[in-house]
């Protein structure tokens, strides 16, 4: 058994300034139903065991898939050698020195989903695409089933010892319709930090209809008119713009590495002043993340403070460096990868304006709804960031009156938050077991989310 | 990788004797150097040498399928989930086995063995010698300061072995390097930056300086951009963001599997005119040095080079043994699969975009008014499915009467990818260039939608 002791005692071996290491064992179980034949039905184990050396202010990572002792000290040397190696171009890195922390976390859970036999989660898709296959004009379903256990264990030459136990599961599907010569396509998924409970609290067929009957209208509806829009923006796709638009650019590496237009504005103003923007680890609906890879509790962290920059997120090296405070966000997608520091749950704190009276207020413009959302992108050095979002309504007279499709929005992260000018009183909040945040190679969970926001003046293409 | 072939070998005689009617063994080993950069400086240096093995096994017509990483595992334990999972499985109607050994193996040269086996200090001066050549242009002329905000470096190697119950017993190793680098340059109060992106199966010190250099001197072009107004703009797309684009929502339109299901537009298509006749598209496993080379596909059919439009025909579709059976096609090589357990679909090994004549610099000469556009950003959310692009500018210049007359970011390009590339082709330039997967000229296209002011 791998403890603090062991990794102390690696440390003083080869002379180093400090060493941690990451545990994992991850499994999980993807069932993908293709029109209605399984394509997969699959399980997935992933143990092993990443290595950080610092030495001299200089940084090696190595890996093992071997939890025994001797392996992880030669994964330790191979970290050692590489981190010498390189060490006269290297930064010269020193960590934080918080207090030691030792503690255990688990998400709740009522029924273990690995309990449930696998035909019961292949028939849930197949009642879903029955329901799907009712609806006319739908020429593709691609339905999947994802379920993961990730238990982390952290320990490190400072006397860590940090242990937390996650489960996410959800069900997930692509459809495409085909009307009158017209394609349309639509993703959506919905998932849960729980166990097999989940499953059986939503009605999934009722879920499966709703959207196959969206993406038949959709193909039917005309494409949005490229241009600028005052919008009102749902929980969902508000979630995506604040994650997109702002939380990268938040994140401390790309501070520290001049990779972000935010560097050098703690203080000022960069959103509307009825913007408040939380990064946090544990949240209703949101990934579960109650420490960070380096064992350091994950703090409720505001980036923004009714419109002013107030923080970045750190791990216990950009903290040492900006001159600020450890917040939880150094993470990894699995023990083989190099620590970044990345967002957690992404939200908008709730104003008080209610979802009709904005878009009653707003008169002309567009309602732009996230079911069907592909995602988004930044470039947090040059400030351009964009993200698409389901079928949405054109919004007259104050009321949306009709749909559209195709909706690609895009904007610099210094100006668009400056225009948000009513917040609503709903908060939601959603993460996913199919994906997350990508950066560097490395897919992590994150949740995101907020209140209807009201924007003016966003650019809107893509069509 | 002898641990490897060993387990998987173990598995694969197991699974059998538990009573699996078919069996076939993925496993890869990685082995791969990483510099990380920040700031001008190295941030961290990683060696990562890791195992994936997956397993297919069948019952009658039930498929299932587990993955691991761990050698040291309880075989008689991943057997029985294996079992469990192909008996859970409903029937594929479709099941008709995995691939026999056909033969016929594609020599195809993926292996350098200076790039897989470069030492820690070798890639740490690499990175330092091509992080010099970015800077050059801009310190030549006097900005106050060029830095590589962020990037990184990697290089090693891959090796894959496949075997099936139907007798497939295949390896190959292939070698690999990677960098991306963005650098970052002020000058006065304003800023500019530009990413270098190299993945090639071996390092080409004059071809990576080359491209370094060129990369150094487009950074001097963005400072001060902005938005422009929305409106139809004649488009130049320089051969990166050509083959990105031509990657997200051209190219999965190919899969035979997607033309089966009904989410591809072709479907219905082959042999019909569906791009402008100066577009010719090959699906070309073997180009030297290109990342997607490879002698054989994930199911260990060995691959081919095939004209998939000709000349704006959709002469061929890209097959996996699965496909092909399905369809009573021949198979194309063109099986690979997202993770060691899954189901080979059909994908392309390089695609190439046969050149044409002219350049990004000739075609920005040639146009009234239009945008060149040398870097984007989302245009992997651009859907295959109905063939519309989506793409946010990141990186573009405005031009007029041939000069360059202002740099443009934070603008939308959309359209239907048939359309831009059939009718409002303008031209294929003859500057080919391997980016990833995709080998593509630039490419002119008149009259698109941008989004902007």
């Amino acid at each position: 058994m791998l403890d603090p002791d062991f990794i102390d005692a690696l440390c003083s071996k080869l002379n180093a300034d400090f060493i941690d290491a990451r545990v994992q064992r991850h499994y999980s179980e993807l069932v993908l139903l293709d029109n209605g034949v399984v394509r997969e039905l699959s399980s997935s184990y992933i143990n092993g065991v990443g290595i950080r050396v610092v030495v001299g202010g200089s940084v090696g990572y190595s890996s093992t898939n071997s939890v025994e002792r001797d392996d992880v000290a030669k994964a330790a040397m191979r970290a050692y050698k590489i981190a010498r190696a390189v060490s006269e171009k290297s930064i010269s890195v020193q960590l934080y020195e918080r207090p030691t922390v030792r503690a255990r976390a688990v998400a709740n859970y009522s029924i273990d989903p690995e309990s449930i036999d696998s035909s019961e989660k292949v028939e849930l898709l197949k009642d879903m695409h029955r329901e799907i296959s009712t609806v006319s004009g739908i020429a593709s379903s691609v339905l999947r089933f994802g379920y993961e256990r990730d238990q982390r264990y952290y320990i490190s030459s400072d006397g860590d010892s940090v242990e937390y136990e996650v489960r996410m599961i959800g069900v997930s599907a692509a459809l495409v319709s085909h009307v009158d010569g017209a394609y349309e396509s639509l993703r959506d998924h919905e998932s849960k930090v729980a166990g097999w409970e989940f499953m059986k609290s939503v009605d999934w067929r009722d879920w499966a209809s709703w959207r196959a009957k969206l993406v038949v209208e959709s193909a039917r509806a005309p494409r949005v008119e490229p241009g600028r829009y005052d919008v009102v923006l749902d929980n969902d796709m508000v979630g995506l713009m604040l994650h997109e638009a702002f939380g990268h650019a938040t994140e401390g590496d790309s501070v520290l590495a001049g990779g972000s237009v935010l560097r050098g504005r703690l203080g000022q103003v960069v959103a509307g002043e009825l913007v408040s923007i939380v990064d946090d680890g544990v949240v209703e609906g949101g990934a579960y993340v109650p420490f960070d890879d380096e064992g350091t509790p994950k703090k409720r962290t505001y980036t923004v403070r009714r419109g002013v920059l107030e923080g970045f997120l750190h791990s216990l090296v950009t903290a040492r460096a900006l001159g600020g405070e450890p917040t939880g966000n150094a993470r990894v997608m699995t023990y083989r990868d190099p620590l970044l520091v990345r967002q957690t749950n992404t939200y908008m704190e709730p104003g008080d304006w209610g979802v009709e009276e904005m878009i009653r207020d707003m008169g002309r413009g567009l309602y732009v709804r996230g079911r069907g959302a592909s995602g988004g992108e930044v470039n947090p050095l040059t400030g351009a960031f964009t993200f698409t979002s389901g079928p949405s309504y054109v919004v007259e007279g104050g009321e949306p009156v009709r749909l559209v499709k195709g909706v690609m929005l895009t904007g610099l992260i210094l100006e668009t938050l400056k225009r948000v000018d009513a917040v609503g009183k709903d908060l939601v909040i959603r993460t996913s077991v199919f994906g997350g945040c990508g950066k560097s190679g490395q897919t992590v969970r994150v949740g995101d989310g907020g209140p209807h926001v009201r924007v003016r003046e966003i650019t809107i293409g893509g069509g | 990788m002898p641990d490897v072939v060993e387990v998987s070998e173990r598995l694969l005689r197991n699974s059998l004797e538990r009573g699996l009617s078919e069996v076939e063994v993925y496993a890869v080993r990685t082995l791969m150097k990483t510099l990380t950069v920040a700031d001008d400086r190295v941030l961290e240096g990683a060696v990562r040498e890791d195992y994936d093995i997956g397993v297919r096994g069948v019952l009658g017509r039930r498929v299932g399928s587990v993955s691991t990483n761990v050698l040291s595992l309880d075989v008689g334990r991943l057997v029985d989930k294996l079992y469990a999972s192909a008996r859970s499985s409903p029937e594929d109607p479709y099941w008709s086995g995995f691939p026999t050994d056909v033969g016929g193996l594609n020599q195809v040269a993926c292996y350098d063995e200076s790039t897989a086996g470069i030492s820690e200090e070798e890639l740490a001066g690499l990175l330092s010698h091509v992080a010099g050549k970015l800077k050059e242009p801009a310190l030549a002329r006097g900005v106050d300061r060029a830095t590589i905000a962020e990037g990184m470096v990697a290089s090693g190697e891959v090796e894959v072995f496949i075997a099936n119950s139907h007798g497939v017993s295949k390896s190959v190793r292939c070698s690999g390097a990677m960098m991306w680098l963005t650098l970052s340059l002020k000058r006065g109060g304003a800023h500019s930056d530009k990413t270098l992106s190299y993945i090639r199966r071996r390092v080409d010190l004059k071809e990576i300086e080359a491209v370094s250099i060129r990369e150094g001197e487009r950074a001097l072009m963005f400072f001060n951009s902005s938005p422009i107004e929305s409106g139809k703009y004649d488009v130049i797309l320089t051969p990166s963001v050509a083959g990105q684009i031509l990657m997200s929502v051209l190219a999965p339109a190919f899969s035979a599997l997607n033309i089966l299901e009904g989410r591809s537009p072709l479907k219905g298509r082959l042999g019909d005119r569906v791009l402008n006749e100066k577009i010719t598209v090959v699906d070309d496993p073997s180009i030297e040095v290109a990342v997607g080379s490879r002698p054989f596909d994930d199911e260990g059919i060995a691959t081919r080079t095939k004209n998939v439009i000709e000349k704006g025909v959709f002469k061929t579709m890209l097959h996996s043994y699965y496909t092909s059976r399905r369809m009573g096609s021949e198979p194309t090589g063109n099986g690979l699969r997202q993770r060691p357990a899954s189901q080979p679909v059909p994908s392309f090994t390089n695609l190439v975009v046969r050149p044409g004549k002219g350049s990004s610099d000739s075609f920005a000469e040639e146009v009234k008014k239009g945008l060149v556009v040398y870097e984007v950003i989302g245009s992997w959310m651009s859907d295959p499915a109905t063939g519309r692009l989506k793409a946010t500018i990141t990186h573009g210049m405005l031009v007029e009467g041939g000069k360059p007359v202002k740099p443009v970011k934070g603008v939308i390009l959309g359209g239907n990818v048939y359309r831009l590339l059939s009718e409002s082709l303008q031209g294929v330039g003859g500057d080919l260039e391997v980016v990833d997967y995709v080998a593509t000229p630039s490419l002119w296209i008149s009259s698109a939608d941008i989004a902007g002011r």
